[in-house]
Parts: C-alpha cells; sequence; structure tokens
C-alpha cells in the first residue's frame, strides 16, 4: 500500500472558544515528510484541538495549515485526504468490518473490483484478514483499533492524525499496538501526527515530541531532548518523574540548597533564584556524607524499580533503584541517609522576573 | 431447597398480584366488555339489544362507508405522522447534539405544548387558520388573495392540528431513540472523504432508523385515535374513525355499533404494532 507522506506545517495556529485562554495559541510547527511527530501534554493542553484543526473538523480563529505547500485551512474536511483513527475508533456500527474501510474508498468513486482487492491488503497489513463479515461490536478493542487504523490507512491518505488511538486498551496490548502502528508507519512511510497524553508512549513511538502547555509549544525535540534536556521546568515534570528543590545561587558556581552547597554545571549570578530538578535515578544515597543529609520515611516497591523517598530539613526527594541491584535491600524507614547527584545530572532553571 | 424455591415463586406471585389486578380490572376487562357488546344486536333506532349478532361486522364490511372512513382515517394519520417527523427530525438532531446547559430547558420548551389542553390548542389553530385568522389577514392584506383560503373545517385544517399535537410526542421518541449516534461517528465519515450530505445518508439517517420508527409508530397510534383535534379542526366535515365511534355513541346512541368500529380500531393497532415491531429489528440489525 504506497502512500504519499505530505510535509505539514503550521503557521500561527490559533484557536479562542471566546471563554479564557485560547485553547491553542501562536503554534509554529513544522513535520517533515514519513516523520512520526507526538503531540504531548496533559489534558486541556490544546494538543486535541490541535489535531482536530489538521484534520478540519475545528476551524482555526486564525493561522494556517500547510500540506505540501498546499494551505489546507479553507478547505473542507472531507477534501482534504487526511486519514484519523479516533479515540474511540469510530466505527461505524451499522456496516461490518469490510464496508467500514471501504467507505472512504467508496466515497472517492473506485471500482467496486479495486475495493475489494485493497480492502483486503488493508486487513492484511492489520493482520484481520478473515474478518471482512464481523460487525465491529463482535471485535475485541485491540481489533477494532486495528480495523480503525486499517480504515484510516486504505484511502492512502497524505497523513495519519492518531488521536490517542491506545487509551481504551489495557496495559499489555497498549505495548503490543504500540510496536504494531510504529512498524506499519515506517513500512509505509506515512507523515503521522499521534496525540497523546502519556509520555512512556510519545517517547517510544515518535521522531520528535512536542510538548504543550496551555496551548502552547512548550518544547519541540527529540525522545532524548525533551527527556534529558527539557526546556522548562513543566517539560521536566511532565516528561517522566523528577525531583525539584529550591535553590538559590552562592556565586562561587555552587547553588545552595536547603542550607548545603551543591555544585553545578551553570553558572548563576549570586543570589539569583532558580529550581533544581534531578532525575530519580540520578540520586545517590550514601550511608552518610553526601551534600544533603536526610531519612529514609518510605519505600514503593513497583517490580522493576523501588522508590526511596527521602526528606531532610527543607527538601524531600525520590531516588530510585532498579531492583536487579541487591543493594537497596538494606534500606528501610528511619535510616539516615546522605543523599548527592552527579552535577552533570541537576537540570537548573533560574527563576525569572514573572516568577516562573 | 426446592420448597424453598416453591415458595420463592409464591411471593413473587403475590407480589405481582395488586399489578395483574389493576391491569386485568383496568384494561382487559374493559376490553372485554367492549368485545361482548359489538356482539350484541341493536333496533332501528339503536338501542341496545339482548343476544348474539355478527350483524355490525357485516356492516362495517359490506357497507363502502366504513371502508371509506378506514382509509380517510389511515391516510389522516399517515399525513400528519410524516409531518411531525419531517418537522420533528431536525429539532430532535438538533437537541441531541447540543451541548450546553440550555439543552435540558430547550427539550422542555420541545414538549411543553404537551401541558396544554389540546381543546385549547385546538381553538388556538382556529385563530391562525381561521376565514378570518391571522393568516388569511395577512394574506389578504398584502394583497394575495381576494377570498380566504379555506384552512380549517376540512381535512387541510385536521391535518395542521394534528402534526402539531404529534410533535412534541415524536421529537421525545426520536430524541430518546438517538443514543446510539454519535457525532464522533459523523466525524470519521467526513474524514473519510464523505460531504455532509453523504455522511447525513449513510451514517446519521441508517442510525437514526430505529428511533423513526419508534416515533412514527407512537404518533400513528395517536393520531389514529385522536378525536378532539378532528372534531373541533373538522368542524363536523371531516368523518374518521374515532369522531363515528363518538357519533355513534353519543348522538345515534348505538352502541353496539360504535363498539365495533372500536373493536376494528384495535385490530389495526395490533397489525401497525406487529409490523413496527419487524420494522425495528430489521432496521436495528
Amino acid at each position: 500500500m504506497p502512500s504519499g507522506g505530505g510535509r505539514l506545517a503550521l503557521a500561527g495556529l490559533r484557536k479562542d472558544y471566546g471563554v479564557g485562554e485560547p485553547a491553542v495559541d501562536r503554534l509554529d510547527l513544522e513535520i517533515g515528510q514519513g516523520e512520526f511527530v507526538a503531540l504531548l501534554g496533559p489534558s486541556g493542553c490544546g494538543k486535541t484541538t490541535t489535531l482536530r484543526m489538521i484534520a478540519g473538523l475545528v476551524e482555526p480563529t486564525a493561522g494556517r495549515i500547510l500540506l505540501d505547500g498546499d494551505d489546507l485551512t479553507a478547505k473542507p474536511v472531507h477534501r482534504r485526504n487526511i486519514g484519523m483513527v479516533f479515540q474511540n475508533y469510530a466505527l461505524f456500527p451499522h456496516m461490518s468490518v469490510a464496508d467500514n474501510i471501504a467507505f472512504g474508498l467508496e466515497m472517492r468513486g473506485i471500482a467496486g473490483a479495486d475495493i475489494r482487492g485493497r480492502v483486503a491488503e488493508a486487513l492484511a497489513l492489520v493482520r484481520l484478514s478473515g474478518f471482512e463479515a464481523r460487525r465491529p461490536k463482535a471485535l475485541s478493542g485491540g481489533q477494532q483499533q486495528r480495523v480503525a487504523l486499517a480504515r484510516a490507512l486504505v484511502i492512502r491518505p497524505d497523513l495519519l492524525l492518531l488521536d490517542e488511538p491506545l487509551s481504551n486498551l489495557d496495559a499489555k496490548l497498549r505495548e503490543e499496538m504500540r510496536g504494531e502502528i510504529r512498524e506499519i508507519q515506517r513500512r509505509l512511510g506515512i507523515t503521522t501526527v499521534f496525540v497523546t497524553h502519556d509520555q512512556t508512549e510519545a517517547l517510544a513511538l515518535a521522531d520528535r515530541v512536542a510538548v504543550m502547555e496551555r496551548g502552547r509549544l512548550a518544547q519541540l525535540g527529540t525522545p532524548e531532548d525533551v527527556y534529558e534536556r527539557p526546556a522548562t521546568p513543566f517539560v521536566a515534570r511532565f516528561v517522566g518523574r523528577i525531583n525539584a528543590l529550591a535553590a538559590a545561587a552562592g556565586g562561587d558556581g555552587r547553588l545552595r540548597i536547603a542550607g548545603a552547597a551543591i555544585p553545578v554545571a551553570d553558572l548563576l549570578p549570586v543570589g539569583a533564584r532558580a529550581t533544581v530538578m534531578v532525575r530519580p535515578q540520578h540520586i545517590a544515597l550514601t550511608p552518610s556524607g553526601g551534600a544533603l543529609s536526610g531519612r529514609i520515611t518510605g519505600l514503593t516497591y513497583v517490580g522493576d524499580v523501588v522508590q526511596i523517598a527521602v526528606a531532610g530539613d527543607g527538601f524531600a526527594v525520590v531516588a530510585e533503584r532498579g531492583t536487579a541491584d541487591p543493594g537497596w535491600r538494606g534500606l528501610g524507614p528511619g535510616q539516615d541517609v546522605g543523599v548527592a547527584w552527579p552535577a552533570t545530572a541537576a537540570l537548573v532553571f533560574p527563576e525569572n522576573a514573572n516568577g516562573r | 431447597m426446592a420448597g424453598d424455591r416453591e415458595g420463592r415463586r409464591g411471593l413473587a406471585a403475590a407480589l405481582s398480584l395488586p399489578a395483574v389486578a389493576t391491569v386485568s380490572l383496568g384494561f382487559l376487562l374493559p376490553v372485554v366488555w367492549l368485545a361482548r357488546m359489538s356482539l350484541n344486536p341493536s333496533d332501528a333506532s339503536g338501542a341496545l339489544g339482548e343476544g348474539w349478532t355478527l350483524h355490525h361486522y357485516k356492516e362495517l364490511v359490506t357497507d363502502s362507508f366504513y371502508a371509506d372512513l378506514a382509509l380517510a382515517s389511515l391516510k389522516m394519520s399517515v399525513t400528519a405522522t410524516f409531518f411531525a417527523l419531517m418537522v420533528g427530525y431536525p429539532i430532535a438532531l438538533f437537541l441531541h447534539r447540543l451541548e450546553s446547559r440550555w439543552k435540558t430547558l430547550l427539550v422542555l420548551l420541545a414538549i411543553c405544548p404537551l401541558l396544554v389542553s389540546g381543546v385549547v390548542r385546538a381553538y388556538g389553530w382556529i385563530v391562525i387558520l381561521g376565514d378570518a385568522g391571522w393568516i388569511n389577514s395577512m394574506l389578504k392584506g398584502a394583497g394575495l388573495i381576494d377570498r380566504p383560503i379555506r384552512l380549517v373545517n376540512n381535512h387541510v385544517g385536521v391535518a395542521i392540528g394534528l402534526t402539531e399535537s404529534l410533535l412534541p410526542y415524536m421529537t421525545l421518541s426520536l430524541l430518546a431513540g438517538l443514543g446510539r449516534l454519535d457525532r464522533g461517528l459523523e466525524e470519521a465519515a467526513r474524514t473519510l472523504g464523505a460531504s455532509p450530505l453523504r455522511t447525513f445518508l449513510r451514517i446519521t439517517l441508517p442510525l437514526s432508523l430505529p428511533a423513526v420508527v419508534l416515533g412514527s409508530t407512537i404518533c400513528f397510534m395517536l393520531a389514529i385515535s385522536a378525536f378532539v383535534t378532528p372534531r373541533l379542526l373538522g368542524g363536523g366535515r371531516v368523518f374518521l374513525l374515532a369522531t363515528e365511534i363518538y357519533d355513534q355513541a353519543l348522538l345515534t346512541l348505538n352502541w353496539p355499533l360504535a363498539a365495533t368500529i372500536a373493536v376494528a380500531i384495535l385490530v389495526l393497532f395490533s397489525l401497525v404494532l406487529v409490523a413496527s415491531g419487524r420494522l425495528q429489528r430489521r432496521v436495528a440489525q
């Protein structure tokens, strides 16, 4: 199933519902041919509104949507040639699986014999051959998801949009479908925009991740960029777990946190306030010493890792240890420990004038 | 264990007794009486006689007057149901899609005609449709007509009044039946290349058919048994089964004949219900 992968560009996209802040504001985004981009953010950040504007289901208040250089903004939904998979799949309940998939081809006036061939091809692609005559309600969640994907792909769209397609599946199936979607996307080379609130999904699937906060693009980068080099405290907090500590610059290349001086890589003017963020896996616990001293307040065992909560005078952090390493087994609540981290692992976010 | 189960069954029977008694005494018994009365003879003055006869059923079948009546009733009911559907469908669809805090209020507004007595509404229509009513006055004032158009005391008036009286029932039953219709399905069809019209024909309409059958059945039943509206807006010139029952029962005082027509309507009802049930199953798949 060859497919034309389109180049998508969003320019100054804005959606204002007239109450409160705009749902999407000043959004600029360029997505290359065949690229897989995830729109990631909490609910209400505007990611779904953005996707629906690309599809044509929501009219932008301002800005333009360009696909391969063509302005789509004024084009009605049914002329856009964009495939979309909805969160609840939106399969037509009164049609068989084959009729669901054939629908888009019929709308394009394709001859019956060709339709049958392409439906069979699409079903083979999602490994559902033999399910032609079934009704959607006679399928499992994962199978419905695959039919929805086949229905969106069979029209050979210029662009594939996925709106939280995995959120209705159980954890195991979700991981399986994740791999399958990625594999199909690569094979077809189709430009894809994927909306999700699940950072693991975004990191695992996307070539680039666009993190959105309150209608704005907070950061656009590779999964490694947004995880290891988050642009803002919001991105750091949203993508993965992280510890945040209030700090003040000492002017000697060190930051004062809860009375202790900690070396950091970045230099800040004396007295400047900052937030220091450290991923739990970078926090080292020592029997004594360390930059900060505290006491273990609790252990949470989650299988592959154990989370160790430590609190001291004016700070609280969570450290994480892989359970394959037996070192954590001696630890227990009430023990005094030293807390430290490598200077390169600390993310320092200076507080700007407006307090963010 | 077995005794326990039997005891429970006994309790269930005892508990359902009041309901069974109410239905039997309130609905079944009168229908049986009605059926019995339709088999009583009547003398020339119409008075109820003793004994058994099929005379009135013969009259019903052989006298073409009743066939005409039944046909007129059928036509009138189908017409009013059709127009109620045409007006009610867009209203119900609009209300179904509405995501506003005013939704409840608007639904209430759609059904509030039910709060006004049918008699009052019929007189309201006479004020609007009469020879000196609003519509004729306006048309005359605009110089479009010289003589008033007849809009009441005929079939047109009855059809207008019936349509209006059916509308709240139609809107409500459509609204209740539109549950399966999800906005996302229409959006999916649009992204797949269907124009708004084709989306309506291929997705919206098929999925709303069960609601259409339900609403039409209810409205057809209400229309064919309607009496007040045909009586008042027909002005005694529109003859339907329901008005004929009234005339026979209260003017001619031929109760057996009135009962016979009533039984005929009951049979018609059952046929429509069976057909509607079949249709409902077919469109719901």
